[in-house]
């Protein structure tokens, strides 16, 4: 009895994993030969992921890139990722794209004015400015907010 | 029987500073200091304290002689980086000015102007010793036949480098938000429209004329950190007003006194001299100060224990007010205030941020304590007081 309880209460854990929703904000990068495909139709289609367009971009060469905010179960998450990639677009994390350069960083705080997400915010007690990568949705207002342009982004 | 009461003289502190005896601290610590000892013992214990500040300020800017060219040139135009400077002080001795811009930027005619290289960027630049392109015109003398020459420098060409900025260290700053309902690009940085925000500058309590309300030890002469380097105060600053509104403590309520410094750029360090590109309204120059403040009596002990509970800045409108010439307060808030990142006005919660940095602010009065209790930098006793008003007994 209890054996089977404890089973239950595990393959409930199990599923609640499962369904516990993932969220990241991602940056693909397309081609010129696959610009025109509904990649992101997929998405949501065949892996159940919900997206929201942070940014979209067409080049003159038609290379073009996006940056979505992507939620679902991280089964789904992955399943997704993984198609993305053979579907032969280039994705990463939006925060490896954006960072603070700590050598020009006055933390003077003019940027947390400018930044709606709070991934740029004074921290209690030493008043550094600091900057959560996780938080950022790539709307690059700090870059030229900031006064001594300490925020460096490049989606390219 | 009644104590007799602390008093120490320039003297005798420089003389503890060069034994390496002088107790120094930071303008934080001798709040606790005050608060655990009281005036009377704090007044013996401690013979400095230290203040510092770090922000975008204007009407800052270097002297440079570039040397005599061959064939001469009285230059009487002058480009840095092609940054106008002015040249009409004598042949070869020109003033960049922090706030200038580069010739050809697009300004503001795409609003709100980048504004990404001026006259605070080749100060910069200079202090870096980055190499700067130097073009020079001049209408032609029998003494100085040149009209025109150009040529690379870097800092150490430079015959002489002379920072010299007639207004810095603001004693006490405006709040601002914006009341219209379109987003303003000021040097206060951005407001959003209905005030949803709100900008500051100071460091408050650790900001250098806070904690001498009066400019009873600072004055002309007084031995400061100037951008990394040891530098004076040269006069009091333009728009300097000391008959500003104060508190019970001494304390101006709105900008009161300003200084004018002066420096050797050459010895001076990119870290504490930055260029700064303001959306929308245009360059400006970063400048690290920080001023030692000795504790000549109880008076001195007082005031620089003062905390950002009982320092107070006006809130200003800079959507419409400020910019058509009316000082018109909205209202009182203090630092603590500022610094716990919102304000309450009319009722309403404003998310407030700093325009100067706290932490570097903190850094230079770290810096100089340590320089003084090396024994590295002794005071310099003021040759002539700022003017100011009689201190309330």
């Amino acid at each position: 009895m209890t054996r089977s309880v404890y089973c239950l209460s595990i393959a409930l854990m199990d599923q609640k994993l499962k369904e516990e929703q993932f969220s990241k904000k991602i940056i693909i990068h397309y081609t010129a030969d696959i610009v025109d495909q509904p990649i992101v139709h997929r998405l949501v289609k065949d892996y159940d992921l919900a997206f929201n367009i942070l940014k979209a971009r067409i080049f003159p060469r038609r290379e073009g890139l996006l940056v979505l905010d992507l939620t679902g179960t991280k089964e789904n998450f992955d399943r997704g990722i993984r198609y993305l990639k053979k579907a032969g677009v280039t994705v990463e994390p939006l925060s490896d794209r954006v960072t603070q350069n700590q050598d020009k960083c006055v933390h003077c705080g003019a940027c947390v004015a400018f930044c709606s997400t709070g991934a740029l915010y004074i921290e209690d007690k030493t008043f550094k400015v600091l900057f959560d990568p996780e938080k950022c949705t790539g709307c690059e207002l700090c870059v030229t907010a900031c006064p001594p342009r300490a925020m460096e982004i490049n989606l390219l | 029987m009644k104590k007799a009461k602390t008093k120490k003289t320039y003297e005798e502190i420089n003389e503890r500073i060069r034994k390496g005896k002088a107790v120094v601290v930071t303008a934080e610590e001798m709040i606790d200091i005050v608060d655990k000892d009281g005036i009377q013992e704090a007044t013996k214990k401690i013979d400095v304290v230290t203040t510092g500040t770090f922000a975008p300020m204007c009407s800052s800017g270097a002297f440079l002689n570039f040397g005599h060219t061959s064939p001469r040139i009285k230059a009487s135009r002058i480009w840095l980086n092609d940054v106008p400077a002015y040249g009409g002080i004598a042949a070869v001795d020109c003033y960049i000015g922090a706030t200038e811009v580069v010739e050809g930027d697009p300004l503001n005619s795409v609003h709100p102007g980048e504004f990404n290289y001026g006259g605070g960027h080749v100060i910069e630049d200079l202090v870096a010793g980055n190499v700067i392109r130097l073009r020079l015109e001049g209408y032609g003398t029998d003494c100085y036949p040149a009209r025109k020459h150009e040529k690379n420098m870097t800092i150490r060409d430079f015959r002489d480098a002379i920072l010299f900025n007639p207004r810095n260290a603001y004693q006490n700053y405006n709040c601002a938000v914006n009341m219209t309902d379109r987003t303003i690009y000021t040097y206060m940085g951005v407001l959003r429209p209905r005030m949803a925000n709100a900008t500051y500058s100071t460091s408050g309590h650790l900001s250098p004329l806070f904690n001498d309300p009066y400019y009873r030890t600072i004055g002309i002469g007084t031995k400061i950190f100037l951008g990394g380097a040891q530098g004076f105060i040269a006069w009091w600053g333009t728009q300097h007003n000391p008959h500003a509104v104060r508190g019970e403590n001494g304390v101006p309520m709105e900008g009161a006194g300003t200084i004018a410094t002066i420096g050797n750029l050459k010895e001076m360090n990119p870290r504490w001299i930055t260029g700064a590109s303001i959306l929308g309204y245009g360059v400006s120059l970063y400048v690290g100060i920080g001023i030692p403040i000795p504790i000549l009596d109880e008076d001195m002990a007082r005031y620089t224990a003062v905390k950002n509970d009982d320092i107070y800045a006006q809130v200003y409108d800079y959507g419409m007010d400020i910019p058509s010439g009316i000082d018109k307060s909205l209202g009182t808030v203090s630092y603590r205030e500022l610094r716990s990142g919102s304000i309450t006005l009319e009722g309403k919660k404003i998310p407030a941020a700093p325009v100067s940095s706290y932490y570097r602010a903190r850094e230079i009065a770290g810096i100089l304590k340590e320089w003084i209790g090396k024994g590295e930098f002794l005071l310099g006793q003021p040759q002539s007081h700022l003017p100011s008003v009689e201190m309330p007994r």
